[in-house]
């Protein structure tokens, strides 16, 4: 069995076509290279024309409309909260301080679905923004509060896989797991019995979030007791609202950001919904 | 024009002004891989979502401004994200497959031959990731495929370095014991 006795830097050798010092890690040498070495098909002429074409138009009408949300976004204005959130943190005076301006401002609290989404990750991994777990709980409440309940808890789920520190991190221990994946039925079930504009399920889903978020800022707090009281909270989402209608004012439309089946499609059948998620291991993150 | 004498900058400036030319640099460069990961990672129509992530690019260009490297890190960081909802679609439709039988979406006049040497590698990826996690064989996918460093996995997954360094180990020694067991020649 071959243990992890190979170095960070026999393994970026063996990625970079290097010759790694371990014997073991060098018997992978051709089936990476293999890999490596297809040459995708590259677009055909005509396709890279009627591309560029539409790219060229599309980029010319989006600097005329410069506070453009996604078109199909139920309300622009959940992208305004967002900016002076994003405006109230540390991170802002740490960006202007370091020539960013209003691209980074703006980018961070974005949630999925925003235009500038992908602007955070890639401003997150130049170091600016955390791009943390703690940044993720953010993203998710953002997301809650512009009514996206469903999207919210799927997103909270990328937090619960990504605890660990810079050392040798199991990337999916018992309790993360086990977090994940009651996060996952906790979706499907909101999911499934339309119980989103629910007034108990949006309480217990913020209370999920903010006692998440609570549990980031707590150093003392590690990795299996955060999964495992994340699977608790979880566990309480949908619970016993199975047998009415939905009770409370309902909340603004959710918006149909990631694709979702239309909402109840199986009925309200109390107890858990039969679904098995085809990789509960929580590796799916962005 | 070869993207070699024109600066990133200026593809980057002439883009956002709407130079069909320099869209055409960017799409030429940077589809192949984009398409390529997704193939590689399971995507049900990776040509379509190429387009796709590009034209998102296309939308949201002005808000980007960064060197070709965290260009090319956006580019896949929408990339990754657009196959993620549609695992998320996928696993609540349990019936479909995991991996879809045939690759070969169409690539609209593309090289016969290399198309079906691109199924053919696909393939033979996808049965040797078979033992990993989705989180490891992305990170694979991303340094092999997308050719991304280690900092730009990490930045598209959404992960600290650390965690990816973790996932790099862990697929490398999976795959070690499990190839070792067959005879994979390639």
């Amino acid at each position: 069995m071959l243990r992890h006795g190979f170095s960070d830097q026999d393994v970026e050798r063996l990625f970079c076509g290097e010759k790694p010092n371990n014997q073991a890690l060098a018997t992978l040498s051709p089936v990476l290279s293999a890999f490596q070495s297809v040459s995708w098909p590259s677009p055909s002429e005509e396709r890279v024309i009627r591309f560029a074409t539409k790219a060229a138009e599309v980029a010319q009408a989006a600097e005329l409309e410069p506070t453009t949300g996604s078109p199909r976004r139920g309300s622009q204005s959940g992208w305004l909260p967002s900016l002076s959130r994003g405006l109230a943190t540390g991170v802002a005076s740490i960006l202007v301080f370091s020539g960013m301006t209003a691209i980074a401002i703006a980018s961070d609290d974005a949630a999925p679905g925003d235009a500038l989404y992908g602007i955070d990750r890639a401003l997150e991994a130049v170091g600016i923004g955390d791009g943390s777990a703690a940044e993720r709980i953010a993203e998710a409440r953002v997301l809650f509060d512009r009514g996206e309940v469903t999207a919210a808890i799927d997103h909270a789920s990328e937090a619960v896989t990504d605890t660990g520190d810079d050392v040798d991190v199991p990337d999916s221990s018992p309790e993360e797991a086990k977090a994940a994946a009651a996060l996952q039925a906790a979706a499907d079930k909101v999911r499934a019995n339309d119980q989103a504009q629910s007034q108990q399920v949006r309480d217990a889903v913020a209370a999920m979030l903010a006692e998440m978020a609570a549990m980031m800022q707590d150093p003392a707090i590690e990795g299996k007791d955060f999964g495992q009281k994340v699977a608790e909270l979880a566990g309480t989402i949908g619970g016993n609202d199975n047998a009415g209608p939905p009770e409370g004012t309902p909340g603004p439309p959710e918006d149909p950001g990631p694709p979702e089946s239309p909402p109840g499609k199986s009925g309200g059948n109390p107890g858990k919904p039969d679904n098995t998620p085809g990789q509960s291991n929580g590796g799916s993150s962005g | 024009m070869s993207p070699s004498n024109e600066t990133f900058e200026s593809i980057l400036e002439a883009a956002k002004a709407g130079a069909e030319w320099a869209w055409a640099s960017l799409f030429t460069e940077l589809s192949g891989p984009v398409t390529g990961y997704l193939a590689s990672r399971g995507a049900a129509e990776p040509d379509d979502v190429s387009s796709e992530v590009f034209l998102n690019i296309a939308r949201s260009i002005h808000s980007f401004s960064g060197d070709r490297a965290s260009f090319r890190s956006w580019v896949f960081v929408i990339a990754h994200r657009k196959l993620i909802d549609e695992r998320r679609s996928r696993s609540r439709q349990p019936a479909l497959a995991e991996f879809p039988e045939d690759t070969s979406s169409v690539s609209e006049g593309g090289n016969v031959e290399n198309e079906a040497l691109t199924n053919l590698i696909t393939k033979e990826m996808q049965a040797a990731f078979a033992p990993l996690t989705e989180a490891q064989r992305d990170v694979l996918a991303l340094r092999l495929i997308a050719g991304l460093t280690l900092d730009e996995t990490a930045q598209v997954v959404g992960k600290r370095v650390g965690a990816v360094k973790a996932l790099q180990r862990r697929a490398l020694a999976t795959l070690h014991n499990t190839l070792a067991f067959d005879s994979v020649t390639l």
